[in-house]
């Protein structure tokens, strides 16, 4: 597992670490220890996993989450419940001077006001999302599936595609589909090498999503392969974007590593609509034919 | 008793440099994102002695542990392409005389029939036999050191790539090749087509690669007869050690009445530790000879639509009604039954 944003979360590790420390300070000077007997050890069980089960959370949150307000908002909001489950804990071995004692008193307020931060948290999140899928556009349909993003080029693979189709057909749409393909890639990867085909792939992929709209879809296939998704689209519309994009990568003046000269690239595209009701298995395989020919 | 000149591999004979296959999964993983200690992780090899200069030359590497490195690979590298990846540079590749043979062949008859020689030397997983008809040039496929299935598709993904795109490098074009697998239809097929083509059967009940006659005079770009030549000489001195199931494949070929004692005895071993180094190999005495049978059958039965007496004769039975139970054996159906299963959509299959 690779811990993206936890260095960069020191601050607030810091300020949990703190909280938790005087917490139990507090705890320790003011009250005083039970006897090993009166102990409920179900209840240790019990409230035990969920201060170690809510501060597993704060950490994937913090390990995934880059800094900023609703990062803020939500770790708050996870520590005051932490604060709240480790009283609770606590409880079960220490007893305190009075039944009015400070620390009884506010056991259960910090999960409460950290409920209202997360909740207030989550309705950010929620903002931020809708924002991000619009940066996300062209690039990803209707569902999440981080398992099928392509390492190289950050789009979806075939399989996403597929679900994608099988979507769309559920919901008796026709489509176009687009199958690219750069010419001579193998020769290029041999000629070069494969961390400049693989950027070569990724340079592709990036302009055949800037030359996209905003309904469509692309995906990587196999190999140098790209299939575009593009719903209720006409024929000569879908080959008028399959030629913008042509157009884009011919301009593209890639330089390999190491290299001032620039190797100039072209694509091949073939474009097949889908018939109502078809399989979409058999509308990939005609594209597919195509671009053979 | 006579011995064998040539070298023999084992799952366990440390036969691999270093600098080949194991070099290549590392380089993959890490334009991968993946670090290469987990891949290397009880494989028995480590890091430092692939970076260790000179050391990587020398260094070799059992089949046994390659496969682990694999396992590994297809475990830590997302996404199906990993196989065609390592396949797609392999050759002609830096193999010294085998790969200047390749490199330097004058046409693709040439260069198929080096292949079916010598690919041992750098692939002592999967064996591959050269068998001819009518049309087309035929490289039946099998299993040479012992693998599950898994790891046998993936090694023949491996395999078939390399040597698909290999043609396609040196004749700088498209050859057309018909791709036979006994395994089914792959969720992943788009990786077949990219790499292999669209010539594609599945659920067959041989891995052949089958090539049109016609199309074996086609010229390569880098034909050189002179370095050629020099290469297959050098190739003819050079003992090519043979993984072990290939061996006694071949031996079996020979002679085809060949008892277990009788093969234990030309290995210079005792029948009881044959057993135990085919079992090691995950493979019986009788399954290879049935295997060999077998193939031969789906070859002539496909290709020399020969009669059931003339396969008969051909395999050596008596009479009929022996061959016929045998046939039942290998195949679960009659012969008519298997005609009318493989052979009446012939059509269908070459069309894709």
């Amino acid at each position: 597992m690779d811990f993206l944003f936890l260095k960069r979360h020191y601050k607030i590790v810091a300020a949990i670490f703190i909280t938790v420390g005087a917490l139990l300070a507090a705890v320790f000077t003011q009250g005083q220890l039970k006897s090993g007997q009166t102990t409920d050890w179900l209840d240790v069980l019990g409230e035990g996993g969920i201060f170690v089960m809510t501060a597993v959370w704060l950490f994937f949150l913090l390990a995934s989450r880059p800094a900023g307000k609703v990062t803020y908002l939500l770790s708050i909001g996870l520590t005051c419940f932490l604060c709240s489950s480790l009283l609770d804990l606590t409880d079960e071995f220490v007893s305190y001077p009075s039944k009015e004692f400070w620390l009884y008193w506010i056991e259960s307020l910090p999960a409460l006001v950290g409920m209202v931060l997360m909740t207030w948290g989550l309705y950010q999140w929620h903002h931020e999302q809708l924002k991000l899928h619009q940066q996300l556009s062209r690039r990803e349909a209707f569902y999440r599936e981080h398992s099928q993003i392509d390492y190289i080029t950050q789009l979806y693979s075939a399989d996403y595609m597929r679900d994608h189709l099988s979507q769309l057909i559920a919901e008796q749409q026709n489509y176009a589909l687009a199958m690219l393909d750069i010419r001579n890639f193998a020769e290029f990867n041999r000629r070069y090498s494969t961390q400049d085909g693989d950027r070569l792939l990724r340079e592709v992929a990036d302009l055949i999503v800037m030359n996209l709209r905003t309904a469509d879809l692309a995906c990587r296939y196999a190999g140098d392969r790209f299939i575009i998704v593009m719903p209720n689209t006409e024929l000569a519309e879908a080959q008028e974007v399959c030629e913008q994009i042509q157009q884009a990568v011919k301009s593209l003046a890639f330089k390999p590593n190491g290299n001032n000269k620039a190797v100039y690239h072209k694509i091949a595209t073939a474009v097949v609509l889908s018939e109502p009701a078809q399989q979409f298995e058999q509308v990939i395989r005609q594209v597919n034919l195509a671009l053979e020919k | 008793m006579s011995k064998f000149a040539t070298p023999v591999i084992y799952a366990d004979s440390k036969c691999l440099p270093l600098q080949h296959l194991p070099t290549s999964i590392i380089d993959l993983a890490l334009s991968r994102g993946v670090y290469p200690e987990k891949i290397l992780r009880g494989s028995g090899i480590f890091l430092q002695d692939l970076t260790a200069e000179g050391a990587a030359g020398k260094q070799l590497t059992s089949p046994e542990q390659v496969i682990k490195l694999l396992d590994k690979t297809k475990q830590y590298i997302t996404g199906y392409d990993s196989s065609f990846l390592l396949g797609q540079r392999l050759l002609p590749g830096q193999y010294g005389a085998f790969s200047q043979a390749l490199q330097h062949a004058t046409n693709l008859a040439e260069l198929l029939k080096v292949f079916a020689h010598y690919q041992s030397l750098i692939n002592p997983f999967i064996g591959c036999e050269l068998r001819t008809s009518q049309q087309q040039l035929h490289l039946y496929f099998y299993d040479a050191i012992g693998l599950t299935e898994e790891q046998y598709i993936y090694l023949l993904e491996v395999v078939l790539t390399a040597l698909t795109s290999c043609i396609k490098y040196l004749t700088n074009s498209k050859i057309k090749m018909h791709y036979q697998f006994k395994h089914n239809r792959p969720r992943y097929i788009q990786e077949y087509e990219e790499n292999l083509g669209f010539n594609l059967a599945f659920d067959q009940l041989a891995d052949v690669v089958s090539i049109d006659k016609t199309k074996l005079k086609q010229n390569f770009r880098f034909t050189s007869p002179i370095k050629q030549q020099l290469a297959m000489q050098q190739l003819a001195q050079t003992s090519v050690a043979q993984p072990f199931l290939q061996q006694i494949r071949n031996m079996i070929r020979k002679n085809r009445s060949l008892t277990l004692e009788e093969l234990a005895l030309r290995l210079d071993m005792s029948p009881a530790s044959l057993k135990r180094k085919l079992k090691q190999h995950k493979t019986r005495f009788l399954a290879i000879q049935d295997q060999q049978q077998k193939e031969k059958v789906i070859h002539w039965l496909r290709y020399q639509s020969y009669t059931n007496e003339q396969l008969a004769n051909k395999l050596g039975f008596n009479d009929l009604a022996n061959f016929r139970r045998a046939f039942k054996r290998w195949f679960n159906m009659t012969p008519s039954g298997y005609k009318s299963t493989y052979l009446n959509n012939l059509n269908q299959l070459s069309e894709y």
